[in-house]
């Protein structure tokens, strides 16, 4: 587990946003995510986690600050092919009732 | 069907069993009187009864008796004159026969019929008859031979060749205009020297008059008086179509009354009598006959008398008694029921109350008692019972509250007793230490305790005060207090129980002592001290289990003053145990008697060494499963102390978030060396990533380092962050609110909040300026 452990495609069509990320999001390597996420102008945003083995807390910082901008914008934000053990981490913090998980 | 009925009475109202008991009586009293009454007077008013118509019948018999005399005078006359003048001029018999006929002095109404008859010596079919009629106050006489007299008079041949009075059967006088009913008197004569009768005189008497001599009407009460001729027929009687037609002979047969035969014929031989008939040719229904001969007519005087008429007022008197009767049994049940009522009012009043006091409802008022009777006497009772209840009650409410209140203080002490017991067992990597106590009543005089000497140093402690409850309670709180005060210094075990000693020695005047073995454990190399004030030697467990301990015995705490007390060492080898415990586990006893015992305790001991909680737990059930609900005699305690080797650092890094990698990397390759489960491996990940990343960002300012130890105890993996940066208690932070919206969520938080719900285990410490926090899952 050496080097960059954490990355990520993104695919702007008009004002859906899509995110593909690989690998684990957390204290390291959540920042960089936090940083290209520009939302200016998006409506739809979604991020395919099929390949997120995990999310710490850091991860999921991002996703609730991308919630709350694009709610801000009127827009919508979706999480999907979420594994079975991260769908559990935004579970026990509560984030199934706020964030559209699939 | 008699207990059915019994039943039935015994459930009614006392009310109604008292009045139905009450007018029973009174009716079979008034029935009897009645009975009595009519056997008394029945045979009385018979007798007057007889009497009456025996006289009645007397006056009738006069009556016709007085025609029948007159009338055989008058025959007479005319014999003895036609005698004594000895012939049978024409003339002579003409006057005889109209100066009988004027003696009779008849009404001119009357139709009256005087005759002789003369014939040849003893012949009497031919004569010559000599007759006289008065019709209508006219005298009329003739005389004219007669060639066949039987002819004339077909009953003549019944009359006996007599010189004496003969009356016919009722016939009609063909001689007589309108041929009226009459009966004849005869009287055959002979003229003096003569052997054979001459002739006869005879006088015909109309019925009518001897009917009118009786009395015709008819009447029920006073009877009906009956004129029969000889032969029984009825010469007066009421029905015209019996009356002269119709004997008592035909009635007997018609009416099927034998006793008239019987009647008919006494009374032909002249004898009187009365006879009981069911039934009658007068009055239709059940009658007394009454009946006597009259003298010379040969004839029967009969007087008939309805028994029901007569016995009318008897009847009358009967039907009005028991109406009254009915009456005064009605007056007679509303009293009943009104006295009864009165008495069993209060009664039910009493009882309604007594419900509502059954229920505890003491606000009904008991009526006062006015009277002396036995509703007084009740009342009296039930006024005393209420006072003694009420006052009982508030006897039994002081006593209930002071039994919770001596409850509630018992309660406190147990509370204080057991909160003195600690019940958090430290999770540390070299050790692990489990605990139970259970008092026999509420407080006990058994204690464990445990608690690090210093940094390094681990002591547990097991004692048995003597006696129990209260006293030893008390006892015990001093006696714990005071070794652990004492121990935590430092000093040597066995100095630490001489000195305890001497304390508890001074001024103890119960003369209270205690059993106690305290063992301290050094965590840097698994040396146990251990000193034995009087207890039961532990259990030790090694690779070939649980055996008795060979400790030597000192002197009980409390017991004598300056005793030197003797401490021994042990080497703990890596999951050796001790097993401390006092005798309340192994005298356990069940109902039979039988004590649990030290065998028991040995097996049960290797039933489930999981960890020292299993095995706490396994031995706590077992000693429950033997008493089976005996009750607990005394205190049960026991304390198992598991020495796990030496924790060794795992890891020692910088505290740097690009050192992360790193740190997971070891921590997944020790959990997978330890077998931890895949879950718990993943699990393990996520807490070590947020914690070391906490750490690393806020704990030092200048930069330090991070220690990490792993160890599995409890059967838990463990793992343990130590650093020696600022004093922080992440687990004091507040858990974020997750019900809340995405807007109003804090974006700070969550990672500490990840690691309390995934993990079993969550400890902070801070020790010796550093912060230690342990995290572990099960294995």
């Amino acid at each position: 587990m050496q080097g960059r452990t954490m990355e990520f495609e993104k695919v702007k069509d008009g004002d859906k946003l899509t995110y593909k990320i690989k690998g684990r999001l957390d204290t390291a390597t959540a920042p960089e995510l936090a940083a290209d996420l520009n939302l200016d102008g998006v409506k739809e945003l979604v991020f395919d986690m099929e390949e997120v083995d995990y999310v710490f807390s850091a991860g999921l910082r991002v996703f609730l600050q991308a919630q709350k901008s694009i709610n801000a914008n009127g827009g919508t934000m979706k999480l999907i092919n979420v594994q079975t053990s991260v769908k559990e981490v935004f579970n026990i913090v509560g984030f199934t009732g706020i964030m559209d998980i699939e | 069907m008699i207990s059915w009925w019994k039943k039935w009475f015994s459930r009614q109202s006392l009310t109604f069993r008292l009045s139905i008991s009450i007018l029973t009586s009174v009716f079979i009293c008034g029935v009897g009187l009645l009975f009595f009454t009519a056997q008394y007077y029945l045979p009385k008013v018979r007798q007057r009864m007889d009497d009456f118509a025996g006289f009645k019948l007397q006056n009738e018999i006069k009556n016709i008796s007085a025609v029948v005399n007159e009338t055989q005078d008058a025959t007479l006359t005319m014999k003895n004159t036609l005698i004594e003048l000895q012939t049978t001029e024409v003339t002579l018999f003409r006057h005889l026969l109209q100066s009988a006929l004027k003696t009779l002095n008849y009404d001119e109404s009357d139709t009256s019929h005087a005759w002789i008859y003369v014939f040849p010596d003893g012949n009497v079919k031919t004569g010559t008859l000599y007759s006289a009629i008065i019709d209508k106050g006219e005298f009329i006489f003739t005389k004219h031979e007669v060639d066949d007299f039987y002819r004339i008079y077909p009953w003549f041949k019944k009359v006996p060749k007599e010189e004496k009075f003969f009356w016919s059967e009722p016939y009609r006088d063909e001689e007589i205009a309108g041929k009226p009913w009459v009966a004849s008197n005869l009287l055959p004569f002979k003229f003096v020297g003569s052997d054979e009768f001459n002739g006869l005189v005879a006088i015909s008497v109309d019925l009518q008059k001897l009917k009118g001599e009786i009395n015709n009407n008819t009447d029920e009460l006073y009877g009906q008086s009956l004129l029969i001729s000889n032969d029984g027929l009825y010469v007066s009687h009421p029905n015209p179509d019996i009356e002269l037609k119709k004997t008592i002979y035909d009635l007997a047969k018609m009416y099927n009354l034998p006793e008239l035969n019987v009647a008919g014929f006494k009374l032909k031989d002249g004898i009187s009598g009365s006879i009981e008939m069911k039934n009658s040719s007068v009055f239709g229904k059940p009658v007394i006959f009454f009946y006597a001969p009259i003298p010379d007519l040969n004839w029967g005087m009969c007087m008939v008398f309805s028994m029901d008429d007569f016995f009318l007022p008897f009847k009358e008197f009967h039907i009005k008694a028991v109406g009254a009767m009915l009456l005064f049994l009605l007056v007679l049940f509303v009293f009943i029921s009104w006295i009864c009522h009165r008495s069993t009012k209060p009664l039910l009043d009493l009882s309604k109350i007594a419900l509502q006091y059954g229920d505890g409802d003491f606000s009904g008022k008991l009526p006062e008692s006015k009277s002396d009777d036995e509703i007084g006497i009740m009342t009296e009772a039930f006024h005393k019972m209420r006072d003694n209840l009420l006052a009982h009650i508030e006897m039994v409410k002081t006593a209930a509250i002071d039994a919770q209140k001596n409850q509630s203080e018992l309660e406190i002490a147990r509370n204080i007793q057991q909160s003195a017991l600690p019940v958090n067992f430290p999770c540390h990597g070299v050790f692990e230490v489990c605990a139970y106590m259970k008092p026999a009543r509420h407080v006990g005089g058994d204690f464990y305790d445990f608690f690090f000497v210093g940094e390094d140093k681990f002591a547990v402690l097991v004692a048995d005060v003597s006696g129990k409850g209260i006293p030893a309670a008390l006892f015990m709180m001093t006696a714990k207090a005071l070794i652990k005060n004492t121990a935590k210094s430092g000093m040597e075990v066995a100095k630490v129980f001489t000195l305890v000693n001497n304390e508890l020695c001074e001024g103890n005047i119960t003369g209270m002592f205690v059993t106690a073995f305290l063992a301290v454990l050094d965590l840097k190399n698994g040396v146990l001290e251990y000193v034995n004030a009087g207890h039961n030697p532990p259990f030790i467990y090694d690779e070939s289990g649980y055996h008795m301990m060979e400790v030597k015995r000192n002197m009980v705490l409390g017991g004598l003053d300056n005793v030197q007390y003797a401490s021994e060492k042990l080497q703990m080898r890596k999951g050796q145990r001790i097993f401390l415990y006092t005798d309340g586990v192994s005298e356990a006893q069940n109902k039979s008697g039988e004590f649990y015992g030290e065998e028991r305790l040995r097996k049960s001991l290797e039933q489930d060494m999981q960890s020292t909680r299993h095995t706490i737990s396994c031995v706590q059930k077992d000693v429950s499963d033997f008493a089976d609900g005996a009750e607990q005699s005394d205190d049960i305690t026991m304390l198992e102390l598991l020495y796990c080797g030496l924790e060794e650092d795992l890891l020692v890094v910088k505290a740097e978030i690009s050192e992360t990698a790193k740190v997971l990397q070891t921590v997944s390759a020790d959990m997978e060396a330890k077998g931890v489960s895949p879950e718990g491996q993943s699990k393990i990940m996520v807490a070590c990533e947020e914690i070391f990343s906490n750490v690393a960002q806020y704990a030092y300012k200048d930069g330090g380092m991070v220690r990490i130890r792993s160890t599995v105890a409890y059967g838990k993996y463990l793992l343990r962050f130590i650093d020696n940066g600022l004093a922080y208690n992440p687990l004091e932070k507040p858990d974020p609110d997750i019900s809340s919206k995405a807007e109003d969520r804090d974006i700070g938080g969550l990672g500490i909040f990840i690691v309390k719900q995934m993990m079993n285990e969550v400890n902070y410490e801070r020790i010796d300026e550093q912060n230690i926090l342990t995290v572990g899952v099960k294995l």
